[in-house]
């Protein structure tokens, strides 16, 4: 497998008033293609600056982004847009589906982007609703639905326009336990039926454990790197259980 | 993104804000209809004041004249007028004919008609023209033909009225007044009815009246049976009646006569006057007539003539003069319905940054998910342009209510404020032609795309990283 994503010594720096608060302190790391990885951190870790800067939402201080062998944080903003048209898919903690239209217009949005004709898009949005199973709730609009299922509608959105990269940031964060474990379910079988590498930003270690590989940070640093394999599989799931009876 | 889904896009944000975009729209309309209203009544009164004038007046026709030097300053003499001057004027771009119309010479000859009571005189004033000339210059007949080559130099045409004297004269013991297309009902005369088969059968002869007042030449032929005996006279060749032209009068009473002749005949005449002279050609002119194509190209002839120092009058000059008067107080208002585009504009650039404003996170949600900003940009734009559009729309519609209007319960007292005019009939006096109605939704659509401008330039500056921030 190749790297999908190639992290070098990313520095990123604010400045707030006179004072510099260092938000991501020398992180290095890589994602494969087809990889389903978390990066675990509490609030102020510097998961959220990492996640943003890998999707060229924000620029390093410092250090290189290789997405897909293309070095983002030197695109400007045109090119980044167009970047993520074609390569990126989104799954947020507040949905962000557009209120104003339905489940099936939504779902199409990145599709629109991408010069997509309506009938081809209505077909594919269609499509990728009845896999997250809301093919009865195409006509509907995100505030006649569930947490749950705007969640899905937005995971819908997120791989229906075929990104090699979907990012995932808190996407259960608003949703209860039950819910939280259809969701969480669905995207992960979304990402490995489709061979997209997915990157899960979270604090959360049930949330974690899902994922093939988790990353975990700390001020700004990766404190540990698991990759789940059939060695320590148990070990982690273990780890996660004894995390769930703790909090 | 394709350029249909930004127009679906636009179509839908407009329709969710239905109050808001109505008003927009509204503004727009006014500003529009004011816009168009006001250069409809331009159109409008140029076409009343061109149809009120030309029936007064030829407007196509510029006297010349040539009184000298105007001041002491002028530094052109003027040539004389004469007919090498009248030809270059003739050869003039858009001059159709020229030429000289000499109607001084009014009372010292007489044309008798022999008619059943003897010989009568039809005291009709003379015109001395170039007789070749009076085709091109425009004159129509309703008998006979114009002069052609070969004719005798007495040959002669008559004015409409000039021709009904004649007959009056030839039928009058013969007919009734009925038969001549009198009717009692509606008390007009129906001249063309009247019988004309011998026209150009008649004897008409020219003849001289001694000292100078035609009442005493009228005592030795009057009555007579016999053709008048004098010193002098000459039988007249009539070839044609002229079609009554209803702004020219000295042409429907006047016969015309080449001026060539004419000058023998006042020859002739002061010869048998000596003590009473009329002025004698010598080959210049007073008045020079000259004939342009179309009403637009008179000031171009006008302003070249008057150049080679000649002075000029034409009904067109009146024209201008007032649409110059009515021009200035339609820039006022002209200024008001600019002012009330301009809020309107104002208005669009109002609505466009509340929806912007109201639309971050959404712009947000679409720059994450990778719409092109050139394309966030358009989606404004576009939406304003439509803001625009619409109001442009409405705004010729209205205005076409508005100019139904303003005809039928203004247009006479708004055009009895520049000239008189009676009757009650409609006075078309606002008229919104094909180009004002592209103009209105063409100038509504580039306003609204400009006042979308600053608000669009906006929206791309707004920062995806906005959207996907925590609430």
């Amino acid at each position: 497998m190749s790297a999908m994503i190639t992290v070098k010594n990313l520095i990123k720096i604010y400045k707030v008033g006179s004072e510099k608060v260092v938000a991501l302190n020398d992180v290095s790391f890589s994602i494969e293609e087809g990889e389903i990885c978390c990066i675990l951190g509490t609030s102020g870790s510097g998961k959220s600056t990492l996640l943003n800067m890998l999707a060229g939402l924000e620029k390093p201080t410092r250090g290189e982004i290789l997405i897909d062998n293309q070095r983002i944080e030197k695109m400007n903003e045109k090119r980044i847009t167009r970047f993520r048209q074609k390569n990126v898919g989104f799954v947020f903690q507040s949905y962000n589906l557009l209120h104003g239209i339905t489940a099936l217009e939504n779902v199409a949005m990145p599709l629109i982007f991408r010069g997509v004709k309506k009938k081809k898009r209505d077909k594919i949005a269609y499509l990728m609703l009845a896999m997250v199973g809301l093919s009865k709730r195409v006509k509907h609009k995100p505030t006649q639905m569930s947490g749950g299922q705007q969640q899905r509608v937005g995971i819908a959105r997120a791989f229906a326009a075929r990104p090699k990269i979907v990012f995932a940031d808190e996407p259960t964060g608003n949703l209860d336990s039950r819910t939280t474990i259809e969701v969480m379910e669905l995207m992960v079988t979304m990402s490995r039926k489709n061979k997209r590498t997915l990157v899960l930003v979270t604090h959360d270690r049930d949330i974690a454990s899902y994922a093939d590989r988790i990353i975990q940070l700390k001020d700004g640093e990766i404190i540990s790197d698991i990759r789940k394999d059939s060695k320590n599989d148990e070990k982690i799931i273990t780890y996660a259980v004894d995390s769930h009876i703790s909090d | 993104m394709k350029f249909i889904d930004i127009i679906r896009t636009c179509l839908r944000n407009l329709t969710k804000r239905k109050i808001r975009t109505l008003l927009t729209v509204s503004g727009v309309l006014i500003g529009t209809s004011a816009v168009i209203v006001m250069l409809s009544l331009r159109v409008g009164m140029n076409i009343q004041i061109t149809k009120m004038l030309s029936e007064w007046a030829d407007l196509t026709l510029i006297h010349v004249y040539n009184w000298g030097r105007w001041d002491a300053d002028d530094d052109i003499v003027p040539p004389d007028l004469d007919d090498s001057i009248v030809k270059s004027f003739m050869s003039m771009d858009n001059v159709m004919s020229a030429t000289p119309f000499y109607t001084n010479f009014q009372s010292g000859f007489q044309i008798a008609v022999y008619t059943a009571d003897g010989w009568v005189l039809m005291y009709t004033p003379f015109i001395g023209v170039y007789m070749d000339e009076l085709e091109n210059f425009g004159f129509r007949l309703t008998e006979g033909r114009f002069k052609q080559e070969g004719d005798p130099p007495t040959t002669i045409l008559m004015g409409p009225f000039a021709g009904d004297y004649l007959q009056s004269y030839i039928y009058e013991n013969e007919y009734l007044w009925s038969e001549w297309g009198y009717d009692e009902e509606t008390d007009t005369w129906d001249i063309l009815s009247m019988p004309i088969d011998d026209y150009f059968k008649e004897e008409l002869r020219i003849i001289p009246l001694t000292m100078g007042e035609w009442w005493q030449a009228d005592l030795s032929v009057i009555g007579s049976k016999t053709a008048p005996n004098l010193e002098y006279d000459e039988e007249l060749n009539l070839v044609g009646i002229l079609e009554a032209s209803p702004t020219d009068w000295e042409a429907r009473n006047g016969i015309f006569i080449d001026i060539s002749y004419m000058a023998g005949l006042i020859k002739a005449y002061n010869e048998l006057n000596p003590d009473n002279r009329y002025e004698e050609f010598n080959g210049v002119y007073n008045n020079v007539r000259v004939r342009v194509d179309d009403m637009n190209n008179v000031p171009a002839v006008e302003a070249e003539i008057k150049a080679m120092g000649f002075q000029t009058s034409s009904f067109n000059e009146m024209r201008e003069n007032m649409m110059q008067q009515i021009g200035t107080i339609q820039m006022l208002l002209a200024a008001v319905a600019a002012v009330s585009l301009l809020v309107a504009t104002m208005n669009i650039t109002n609505t466009m940054i509340m929806a912007i404003i109201e639309r971050t996170k959404e712009i947000g949600i679409m720059k994450v998910l990778g719409c092109d900003i050139g394309k966030i940009r358009l989606m404004f734009l576009g939406e304003a342009a439509l803001i625009g559009f619409l109001g442009g729309a409405a705004g010729v519609l209205f205005s076409y209510g508005l100019s139904f209007i303003i005809n039928n319960f203004f247009g006479q007292a708004l055009m009895g404020m520049f000239m008189h005019s009676g009757g009650d009939e409609k006075i078309s006096i606002s008229i919104i032609p094909p180009y004002l109605v592209l103009l209105g939704l063409a100038g509504a659509t580039i306003i609204g795309m400009l006042a979308g401008l600053y608000p669009a330039q906006r929206s791309i500056k707004i920062s995806a990283l906005s959207a996907i921030a925590h609430e």
